[in-house]
């Protein structure tokens, strides 16, 4: 019984895959930009790019679906990241799990107050990230020094010592602030081209 | 004398060898109470219990006075120390039964009176 | 094979006793007698039988250390506070800590304040707590830049961080102290922090250089400084404290009145 609009659904999927549609074609489900599958790589000029593009978003759909964050709460922010953890924003429905070394993640968050005497430390955990990584950070003092921003013993930013990918502002960002700026992560990761531009280089 | 405070030696901050664990060091070798003595355990962290308080007290009580001797006669800190001491060193010698002793003196376990006598004698020995 | 495992008598304590129970039943008169009480504003309520026994324990180490105690004060009419003479660190915090009648076992903190317009600007503030007696007191020093002061690790083996501290954000130098070295402040860093001329922004950041691969220390340029806004009313705030002196709050215990009675 349930066999045959299975079948269908599959059978329409393949047929939209094989051809690909251009963005003049204004469907009411996805959003401008998108194809009807949710890539946003929307106009290949050839079949290499178009295969690439599909190259590229499994690559993408793999890595932000599954993103492990380090350990790296430092103060205050840290509770608000254990608040993302609890049930109530439960992370790991997105793929998001702690991982307590860095040579096992792909994305930190730095949550709380970098002090001078934490950059060096800092630096060397990133730098020992697999490539492929991300950084948020969260929190106000992570962002610009925050709330010690004119003390001496502050590092004003993380982003002096490790590139950052995603400020969560707050102090300290909900733990709902903190799930819109992964996703904005998810969807910055999504609209990655790696493989197009190796193929274009 | 069966004293159970710690000399600086021997205790957890001091400098030691890596080899030393200082759990097994200072937990291991406790002489234990012997089973008919009436008070097991003095129900406070840390505090082990006195088999002859009376002995060591009289004898802490000694080396007080004995060191309080060394300060001038009309000196306030050792008129009213002494005037402690004395008192206690009396109870100590009239009254044989540990917990009367204990309930006369008022400060406590008896094993707290002991080390109340070995802070004074250290600061006595300060004083001068 | 226990008999009687602990020990059940109430101790009858000495001297410094002021057990809580004659606060709490000295609060249940009051508030029996009349609502008069419960209109005036929350206030710490100062029990005054607590206070007469501590300027008593006050005079009393004043009688006992006669060379090191310069005065005894209440600060804030309940705590009491010795001002001593720096030499006599090590006698003080042994006789607090060791006399009978005093027994003040606990190192609640040691601290350093810096008044830069004073000849000694740092005045070190140890204060303690006296389990047995349920009482607590703090005990002044001062010291200059260079002058050390003894250590009291000697007598309180919790002091060594606390005097740690001081040394890395003052500069207070502490001779005996087992392993004085910085605390709180970077490894590298020069200069002592909690001083007033230490500017809140100090002297040099961190950036990261990517030539070098490493974290480097540079001197601070901010984009915007601190600025401070003054925000208090234009209006004095206390005009009846206008000419009271910083030490007014202070009351001083009368020492010498006391052996005058003595000695008549």
């Amino acid at each position: 019984m349930l066999q045959t609009p299975l079948r269908a659904i599959a059978a329409q999927s393949v047929r939209r895959l094989a051809t690909p549609t251009s963005t003049l074609e204004l469907t009411g489900d996805a959003p401008k930009g998108l194809n009807k599958t949710g890539t946003p790589f929307t106009a290949p000029n050839s079949t290499a790019e178009y295969a690439l593009a599909r190259l590229d978003d499994v690559m993408n759909m793999a890595q932000r679906t599954s993103l492990w964050p380090l350990t790296f709460g430092l103060a205050c922010c840290a509770v608000e990241m254990m608040h993302f953890a609890a049930p109530r924003y439960d992370m790991d429905r997105y793929g998001v799990v702690f991982r307590a070394s860095p040579r096992q993640c792909d994305l930190i968050f730095v949550a709380g107050t970098v002090t001078n005497k934490m950059a060096p430390a800092l630096r060397r955990i990133y730098d020992q990230m697999p490539e492929a990584k991300w950084v948020i950070s969260m929190g106000s003092c992570a962002n610009g020094g925050g709330y010690y921003h004119y003390a001496y013993s502050v590092l004003r930013g993380c982003d002096r010592v490790i590139p950052v990918d995603i400020y969560v502002p707050g102090c300290p960002p909900t733990a709902e602030a903190l799930l819109y700026g992964v996703l904005q992560l998810q969807k910055k990761i999504k609209r990655k081209r790696e493989a197009q531009l190796w193929y274009r280089r | 004398m069966t004293s159970r405070l710690l000399p600086r030696s021997l205790s957890m901050t001091s400098i030691r060898t890596m080899y030393e664990n200082p759990y097994v060091k200072r937990f291991k070798a406790k002489t234990k109470v012997s089973p008919d003595y009436h008070k097991q355990s003095t129900g406070l962290t840390g505090l082990f219990v006195e088999e002859h308080p009376h002995r060591a007290l009289s004898v802490v009580y000694g080396r007080l006075l004995r060191a309080l001797e060394k300060l001038p006669k009309d000196y306030a800190y050792r008129k009213y120390t002494e005037q402690v001491v004395r008192h206690r060193l009396n109870l100590v010698q009239t009254e044989t039964d540990v917990l009367q002793l204990e309930q006369k003196i008022g400060m406590g376990q008896v094993e707290e009176v002991l080390q109340q006598a070995q802070f004074e004698l250290e600061t006595t020995r300060a004083l001068f | 094979m226990l008999k009687r495992a602990l020990l059940t008598g109430v101790p009858v304590v000495r001297s410094l006793a002021a057990p809580l129970s004659t606060s709490t039943t000295i609060a249940q008169q009051q508030q029996q007698t009349g609502g008069e009480k419960a209109k005036k504003p929350t206030i710490w309520k100062i029990d005054e039988k607590k206070r007469e026994k501590l300027a008593s324990f006050g005079r009393y180490a004043a009688e006992c250390l006669p060379k090191f105690v310069q005065q005894a004060q209440f600060a804030a009419g309940d705590e009491l506070e010795l001002l001593i003479h720096p030499d006599g660190v090590i006698p003080v915090l042994s006789f607090l800590r060791g006399n009978h009648s005093a027994q003040f076992t606990n190192l609640t903190f040691i601290t350093c304040v810096d008044v830069p317009t004073r000849k000694n600007r740092f005045e070190l503030i140890y204060a303690f707590y006296s389990v047995r007696f349920n009482a607590r007191v703090r005990v002044r020093t001062y010291t200059d830049e260079v002058a050390p002061i003894e250590s009291a690790y000697s007598v309180f083996t919790g002091a060594d961080w606390f005097e740690r501290e001081i040394y890395d954000m003052y500069g207070v130098w502490f001779n005996n102290h087992p392993d004085l070295r910085r605390l709180l402040t970077d490894y590298g860093f020069e200069g002592h922090p909690f001083r007033k001329d230490f500017p809140l922004t100090g002297y040099n950041e961190v950036r990261y250089d990517p030539e070098l691969r490493r974290v480097v220390y540079e001197p601070t340029e901010l984009a915007q400084e601190f600025r401070r806004f003054d925000l208090e009313t234009p209006w004095e705030s206390f005009p009846s404290f206008r000419n009271a002196s910083i030490t007014s709050g202070y009351e001083v215990i009368d020492l010498k009145q006391q052996e005058a009675e003595k000695k008549q």
